[in-house]
């Protein structure tokens, strides 16, 4: 289940804020989003490692801070945005750790795409996913959610923070420069 | 992997998935070692409130409580009603006059020893006595 999100987690959420149930609904919150986010973590890093490791701390985090989720937000919207975060935060490490220009990231990135060996090996689908590699990390973001989830403009300004026109037009200029990309190789 | 199509576009043309693949039965496995992994979290941690059985008192409080709301109503209304009652007994003439001429003694100082010297009075005029008559 890639794309798809479940529209109604209200009986989720009921659960979740009972100590006596929390648990058992934490169990179905992962078994719900796990692979919706995993996607999502996959696509910004490139690496099935560290998407597994993200992943666990993305569960972690929102397990952690369950207390203070209040249900104003939709808890697809809470998760991603703790996914995101430890995306962007684990991108902002590796720049650190391997000392990366920000401007020389989609050659690393292209780098860690070759190195991942949980791929089917077709060479377009490499050459795509060099060319999502080479914008910046918020038009990626947003390229990856309507691209590959066909998420809603509407949640994905809940998510990201930002207006539906702005994220509009992010995606028209991610899918040029896309374009651009595959059509110069 | 679905793809989001492109009129004319070369996303469209390719309509290429981006080729990522997980280990078999890795999001089953990965739900089941997450839980496993679990650390109590502070909602669990929260004390869970006990639900003890409520008291004689608790639950007959209610009921004790509006039945002396009606015994205080009921007193009033009693109270009120008394108040009336002496009221319109010390203001009404016919039952003053009646309690007066119910006594004996009344009625002889009062009324008839006074209507009889004066009905006496006027026989004895109308007789051809006069005062004088009398020494009064």
């Amino acid at each position: 289940m890639k794309n798809g999100f479940p529209e109604d987690d209200t009986e989720l959420i009921a659960k979740l804020r009972d100590p006596s149930t929390c648990r058992e609904a934490f169990g179905e919150v992962i078994r719900r989003y796990s692979e919706l986010l995993y996607w999502q973590i996959r696509r910004m890093v490139n690496s099935h490692d560290d998407a597994n490791d993200l992943l666990q701390n993305t569960f972690m985090k929102a397990w952690q801070a369950l207390d203070n989720f209040r249900g104003d937000a939709k808890l697809s919207t809470w998760l991603y945005k703790i996914a995101i975060n430890e995306s962007l935060n684990h991108l902002e490490r590796e720049r650190r750790r391997q000392e990366i220009p920000i401007d020389n990231e989609s050659a690393s990135i292209a780098n860690t795409i070759e190195a991942d060996e949980w791929v089917d090996g077709d060479e377009l689908s490499l050459k795509l996913r060099k060319a999502v590699a080479s914008l910046p990390e918020k038009q990626r973001l947003v390229f990856n959610m309507k691209y590959f989830d066909d998420m809603k403009y509407e949640q994905m300004s809940e998510i990201l923070g930002t207006s539906v026109g702005a994220l509009k037009a992010s995606y028209h200029l991610a899918v040029k420069k896309i374009e651009q990309y595959l059509e110069g190789d | 992997m679905a793809t989001k199509p492109f009129n004319n576009s070369i996303l469209d043309r390719q309509g290429h998935p981006d080729g990522m693949r997980v280990p078999e039965g890795y999001f089953e496995s990965f739900a089941r070692d997450m839980m496993s992994r679990l650390p109590e979290n502070e909602l669990e941690k929260q004390p869970v409130k006990e639900l003890t059985p409520p008291t004689l008192w608790q639950r007959i409080r209610p009921f004790a409580y509006m039945a002396a709301m009606f015994a205080g109503i009921w007193c009033m209304m009693k109270m009120f009603a008394m108040i009336h009652q002496s009221t319109d007994t010390l203001n009404d003439p016919t039952q003053v006059s009646a309690g007066a001429f119910a006594q004996e003694d009344f009625v002889f100082d009062y009324v008839i020893d006074d209507y009889s010297n004066s009905q006496l009075l006027d026989e004895l005029y109308a007789d051809g006595f006069s005062a004088d008559d009398f020494n009064i």
